[in-house]
């Protein structure tokens, strides 16, 4: 039911593009990028993880934006519409008898941050300071994606000592209140080793989550919330930051599935 | 042999064309070219190939909304046939955009037979219903002659406000016009649902 993720980079972005940057601009470098990974595709009726929407390089207009894109989630397998409530009459959302299923943002967020990320690198040397993710009409949904996001962490046993600290902050539309001990205790109780949760407070205003212009004015405007997660990562690379963020939108949902817009940010501190 | 010579000028004809993202079976689609007047492949003409033929028991599952879950047609191009610009249209959903419902429309070249530039056009609708019955109106539509590959400045955008965020359905068609050649039924379409619903007589202040 247009659900949508837009993914925000923050940082800095510097140094001469290895794109040919006349022809190319970071809408149809993400969207080929994620065509020759197989993440997505407007080849065919089957556009796997997400489909393609909008993307900005934002660095020019802001010193702190590296830049966003926008992308659907309704990819997933055709099932019935709800049948509409009564006759319908004018513009219409009802009368097509099926529609695509949303993937579940857990699922998309490793792939499309890692895919982000490559496709800002073509246009300079980018140092990410974080990252944050604005999810827009998620349909209710309380099913875990624990299993997909444990069995991925050989990935992340390396040999490196330089790990990296990070403060994960969300607005009260996540959790419905403030149950950001129940969030990290969920966590915790999951093994997630070399990833470390713990809960942080208080939040500052320069880790806090904004909403993005571009999705206003239709995304509700939550309060912040005060208390945040801090996570120890094994490394600062777009794979630990898509794992990080996956795993925190994924144990939230548990305790509140009808979180169906929200943003939550995450901002490296150390390491 | 007048066979195969008539064979040879209606291949002249056509440029090919591979359409790709979703379809919709609506009246005004282009028709395709039905599966008894294609050509014989075994000498190596071009043909058509219907990729995506659904059992009467899928039609039923898809209801009335006529979406075609596998790519439609697929227009192939043999080995002795390379008199015309290969090509393949491309569009992507139509989303919500900034206060606006916009979709994309580009054109990539599979040949070196195809121009620089080739014009296109995207066109939106919406899904609009009176009377217990549906249809799809024009809302909007944006052109232009760009350069292939959808790169900066090479994608045609369309755009119409947004008055609430009441979810509605809409449809992008892209037509690709390559310039001094007959045109294939190559439109892609793509129907998707967005939280923007546009103005006029079913908007009420």
């Amino acid at each position: 039911m247009s659900t949508t993720l837009f993914l925000e980079a923050f940082g800095r972005l510097s140094g001469p593009a290895t794109i040919d940057s006349r022809e190319e601009d970071l809408h149809s470098v993400f969207r080929e990028r994620a065509e020759l990974m197989r993440w997505a595709t407007t080849s065919n009726d089957h556009p796997l993880l997400w489909s393609m929407e909008e993307a900005e390089i934002a660095a020019d207009t802001d010193p702190y934006r590296i830049g966003w894109v926008q992308v659907g989630l309704d990819v997933g397998n055709f099932e019935p519409a709800r049948p509409s409530s009564g006759p319908v009459q004018g513009w219409a959302y009802a009368p097509l008898a099926v529609h695509r299923r949303a993937i579940k943002p857990a699922i998309v967020l490793p792939a499309l941050i890692q895919c982000f990320s490559d496709s800002l690198r073509r246009f300079g040397v980018v140092e990410l300071s974080g990252l944050q993710v604005t999810a827009s009409f998620l349909d209710a949904d309380a099913q875990s994606c624990l299993g997909y996001l444990v069995s991925v962490l050989n990935w992340f046993n390396t040999d490196l000592k330089t790990g990296a600290e990070a403060i994960v902050a969300f607005d009260q539309n996540l959790l419905e209140g403030d149950k950001v001990s129940e969030l990290v205790a969920i966590l915790q109780r999951r093994n997630t080793f070399p990833f470390e949760f713990s809960t942080f407070t208080p939040v500052s205003e320069k880790h806090m989550v904004s909403i993005p212009v571009e999705t206003r004015p239709y995304h509700p405007i939550s309060p912040q919330s005060d208390m945040g997660v801090f996570v120890t990562l094994p490394e600062w690379t777009p794979g630990a930051a898509g794992w990080v963020l996956a795993s925190v939108v994924d144990a939230a949902r548990l305790i509140n599935p009808n979180a169906t817009d929200f943003a939550v940010r995450l901002t490296r501190v150390q390491g | 042999m007048v066979k195969r010579l008539i064979t040879v000028m209606v291949m002249a004809l056509f440029i090919v064309a591979v359409p790709s993202a979703g379809r919709v079976a609506e009246a005004d689609e282009p028709t395709p070219v039905p599966a008894d007047t294609q050509q014989d492949n075994s000498e190596g003409y071009w043909s058509a190939t219907y990729e995506g033929a659904r059992s009467a028991q899928e039609d039923r599952d898809m209801g009335e909304s006529g979406l075609n879950i596998p790519d439609a047609w697929t227009y192939l191009m043999s080995e002795t046939s390379r008199s015309g610009c290969v090509y393949e249209t491309k569009g992507d959903n139509p989303h919500y955009s900034r206060g606006d419902v916009s979709a994309h429309g580009w054109w990539l070249r599979r040949s070196n037979e195809c121009p620089a530039r080739a014009d296109v056009r995207v066109f939106l609708y919406g899904r609009w219903c009176e009377d217990g019955e549906c249809e799809w109106r024009y809302l909007a539509s944006n052109g232009g002659r760009i350069r292939p590959g959808g790169g900066r400045g090479n994608r045609v955008t369309v755009r119409n406000k947004c008055y609430t965020n009441e979810p509605t359905y809409y449809r992008s068609v892209v037509d690709v016009d390559i310039l001094g050649q007959i045109d294939p039924p190559d439109q892609v379409e793509n129907i998707n649902q967005v939280r923007c619903r546009p103005p006029g007589p079913g908007y009420e202040e």
